[in-house]
């Protein structure tokens, strides 16, 4: 083993030296931080309250159907209610969000493609609607939160 | 498609999906369950009596004009040249490339390379071994220095096995499933650069087995083409054979059971981690969900090589067989049908190729809206790697159909299909391979431990894709 060809030795060099390029490129690419994400979001802020039915905050993980669904969200500077529920939903059909917030933020609808809601402090409304079957997740985007898992059918 | 809004820090913690498929309904998953059992006892008790598959010997030799194309040395100058490239147009966008989730390559490295070279070595073989870069990049570096690419400093040790690709895939999946920068350029340059270098340096040190052994890109695609109808008869020649009998040809290296523990029990964990069983549970634990999640990985290959490695040693053998020959050269010598002595612990290993098709099975369907709407998407943004509206490649003003989705009903039943498909295959291969190994009056009591752990990872994998909710 102490018989090393020298051909050997100067791809092992060269390898490392194929290392220290690479170390070189991660530092050099760190100056970019933010990201961005895909399409536009389709959802529509109004002012107006409706009455409706909202959801109700039981444990059971099993989904709940709501037709012509609103679902109330109340979030404060470390909690959202509901938190982590599955809801039914139809496809195609409005969802209302109404949202009474502490502060303004913005919540993230994991459809495809992602949407997002930028809501402002206190009470307000959003229209939201998923056509295509699946589970979209609803989180709030600063306390990383999972509001409802909803089920698109 | 060009959008600047920041992205929040909790889209990485989907990685890049958008949504999830919906669960699959009830019915399905337990006609689904119900079958793999009766096909599981069926296969034990009414199959054949003599090993089947004899590894490397059989096959049919394809027409010559396809075997002069394949074994050519243009032909694979041409694959070596597209990977590096692609390789090259990546790099690009990685290195100049906005840090945005539309960047291609984040879609490239977690899409269409680790979820795209399944169907692509099922269907066309190793692939990976044809167009990795660094395997270009060694070969190229060898003949700059005037060496072999195939010798290196020293002797890679055999009981090495597949150790360093098992853990290679471990690195890959942690960076996938639990990282929450995974969507982040940095962490994909870290992982990169980490990767090309292990493997550069480990090529040169051992020779290019290294990449056969610890390359997980490589050796992940290699064991997926044993499952194609593609292989290489004892001669080296290029044949067709049927897929199980190809997957007997897989060689039971150690750490294989690692490798496959780790590709099957981090595909259940994707599943399971957006449960929100497993959401609540973290969120009442409190703590770091990193560390948390990590550990979840673990404990999930875990019981995944704990459960196999009992399964397959829980048979019984005959007394002399602890004071047999090494059963690896004894296979290498008389590659067939031949009872051949075989030690317990050298069983799992021996036995772990069956678990790739129950792997491909789960695997299929776990990723398969994911490999066609976000591989679509990625197509797309190829075409603009900098993120500033170009359109080199044409594909840019396309739009991702969501075909699939649309038809939740389709879906499901062409998953329920590939999990049972990929339980049946497995079994079958089990048996066969049992046969070949196992003492005639242990045979078929020997193989219950195997199938009740198989059963066991399809009614799970099912499970997991009823949303487990």
């Amino acid at each position: 083993m102490l018989l090393l060809a020298s051909p050997m030795r100067r791809r092992a060099a060269a390898a490392c030296s194929v290392l220290l390029l690479g170390a070189g490129a991660v530092g050099c690419g760190s100056d970019s931080t933010s990201s961005a994400t895909g399409p536009t979001p389709d959802a529509s802020s109004s002012p107006t309250p409706e009455t409706t039915p909202s959801l109700t905050s039981d444990a059971t993980p099993s989904a709940t159907t709501v037709t012509g669904t609103t679902i109330d969200i109340t979030i404060t500077a470390t909690s959202v209610d509901p938190s982590g529920q599955q809801l039914k939903v139809q496809a195609g059909k409005p969802i209302t969000l109404r949202i009474t917030a502490e502060g303004s933020g913005e919540l993230h609808v994991h459809s495809s493609p992602e949407q997002e809601i930028a809501y402002p402090s206190g009470t307000s409304e959003h229209t939201l609607t998923l056509d295509q079957p699946g589970l979209v997740d609803v989180e709030d985007h600063e306390l990383d939160k999972l509001i409802v898992k909803l089920e698109v059918r | 498609m060009l959008v600047t809004r920041p992205l929040p820090g909790l889209v990485p913690m989907h990685g890049l999906g958008g949504q999830q498929d919906l669960p699959i309904p009830l019915t399905l998953a337990v006609a689904a369950a119900v079958a793999a059992l009766v096909v599981s006892f069926s296969v034990l008790t009414l199959a054949w009596r003599t090993p089947r598959y004899q590894g490397a010997r059989g096959g049919r030799a394809v027409p010559a004009v396809l075997a002069r194309l394949v074994d050519s040395a243009g032909f694979a100058c041409f694959l070596r040249a597209f990977g590096l490239l692609a390789t090259a147009y990546l790099t690009w966008a990685l290195v100049a490339g906005p840090d945005l989730v539309v960047n291609p390559a984040l879609g490239v490295f977690y899409v269409l390379v680790w979820v795209g070279l399944v169907p692509a070595s099922l269907l066309l073989g190793p692939v990976v071994r044809a167009l990795s870069p660094v395997r270009t990049l060694n070969l190229l570096l060898a003949r700059a220095t005037g060496g072999d690419p195939s010798t290196g400093l020293v002797q890679y040790p055999a009981q090495l096995g597949y150790w360093p690709a098992a853990v290679g895939l471990f690195g890959f999946v942690w960076q996938e499933l639990v990282n929450p920068q995974s969507t982040y350029l940095d962490t994909v340059r870290l992982w990169l650069a980490v990767y090309f270098a292990l493997m550069l340096v480990g090529a040169a040190v051992f020779g290019d087995v290294w990449l056969r052994r610890a390359d997980p890109f490589e050796v992940y695609s290699t064991l997926l083409s044993k499952l194609s109808f593609w292989g290489r008869d004892d001669t080296g020649r290029l044949v067709v054979r049927s897929p199980l009998a190809n997957l007997s040809t897989v060689s039971s290296r150690p750490g294989l059971v690692a490798v496959v523990a780790v590709l099957f029990g981090s595909t259940a964990f994707d599943s399971f981690k957006d449960t929100l069983t497993w959401l609540r549970l973290v969120e009442r634990i409190g703590g770091s969900a990193v560390l948390l999640d990590t550990l979840a990985l673990i404990a999930f290959c875990a019981v995944v090589a704990l459960s196999f490695t009992v399964a397959a040693m829980s048979t019984g053998l005959d007394p002399g067989a602890a004071t047999g020959t090494d059963p690896a050269l004894q296979r290498d010598q008389d590659d067939g049908a031949g009872q051949v002595v075989v030690r317990r612990r050298e069983l799992p290993r021996l036995l772990a190729h069956s678990v790739l098709p129950i792997i491909v099975g789960y695997m299929t369907a776990h990723y398969l809206s994911y490999l066609i709407e976000q591989g679509q998407r990625t197509l797309i943004q190829l075409s603009d790697p900098l993120v500033r509206g170009d359109n080199y490649l044409g594909t840019a003003n396309l739009s991702v159909n969501y075909w699939l989705s649309f038809h939740p009903t389709l879906l499901a039943s062409i998953k329920v299909l590939a999990v049972v498909t990929g339980h049946i295959v497995g079994v079958v291969a089990v048996h066969d391979r049992s046969l070949r190994l196992l003492p005639p009056r242990h045979q078929v009591v020997g193989q219950l431990g195997m199938l009740v752990v198989m059963v066991g990872y399809t009614a799970t994998g099912l499970y997991l894709l009823m949303g487990a909710a």
